[in-house]
């Protein structure tokens, strides 16, 4: 049951983050339109859309310049070694930070917190863009949990290719992903000239 | 709703490819990566 309930616990942290941001931006929206570029609030989410996108550039450079070079072992967080004897319990906390307190996931979340405000202004439909982005989000990790208990012996192989692919391409991987959203965002916060 | 989508769609789509938390739940959900 350690990925069910490492599942769970990722979509119960992906959930409060994100509900958290959008509530505390739209408690921010109230004091003003935030489609309005003179507004305040409208400025501070372009200047935080740039720090933010800048962080993530500067991210992707760390990654490339650190990256593994060839015949080197990718290193892997310390906790996947000791998960020999790993519990339900160990699994969900594992999946609580890894959504929750994950510093990548929370600039992520925010951002596009602030594009779900923007957009509903905080109204029911936020509530249905905040569904729709956990459950898009959380897609990486489900099918892989649905997978090792519909079809447990076919499954094991393919997600253990899957795994040695995400070991040996996680910068690779990491390093686009933060250049295309840095860039986003960097485009984005520009807005506020 | 549906501009708002378009718009958390590159966010959401960042937060499903980090590769770590899908090291994670294969090491969870598969009994032998950790034996």
């Amino acid at each position: 049951m350690t990925g069910p309930a490492f599942g769970v616990a990722w979509v119960v942290g992906l959930s409060t983050i994100t509900v958290a941001f959008v509530a505390t931006m739209s408690a921010a929206e109230g004091e003003g339109d935030l489609t309005d570029p003179a507004n305040a609030a409208t400025t501070g989410i372009g200047w935080a859309k740039l720090l933010v996108g800048g962080a993530f550039l500067a991210l992707a450079v760390h990654k490339w310049r650190t990256s593994p070079r060839d015949g080197e072992e990718p290193i892997l967080p310390a906790w996947m070694d000791n998960t020999s004897d790993i519990s339900g319990s160990k699994a969900a906390g594992f999946g609580l930070l890894l959504s929750a307190a994950n510093p990548k996931n929370l600039a992520l979340v925010g951002a596009a917190a602030a594009a779900i405000v923007e957009q509903t202004g905080g109204a029911t439909p936020a509530v249905e863009a905040i569904v729709v982005f956990v459950a898009l989000g959380s897609l990486s990790v489900l099918i892989p949990i649905a997978a090792s208990i519909v079809a447990p012996q076919r499954a094991t192989v393919a997600l253990e290719d899957l795994r040695h692919f995400m070991t040996r391409n996680n910068t690779a991987i990491m390093m686009t992903v933060l250049v295309i959203l840095g860039l986003k965002m960097v485009g984005d916060g520009l807005k506020i000239f | 709703m549906i501009d708002s989508l378009g718009d958390v769609l590159p966010f959401a789509a960042g937060v499903a490819l980090s590769p770590i938390p899908i090291i994670g739940v294969i090491w969870c959900s598969v009994p032998t990566v950790h034996g």
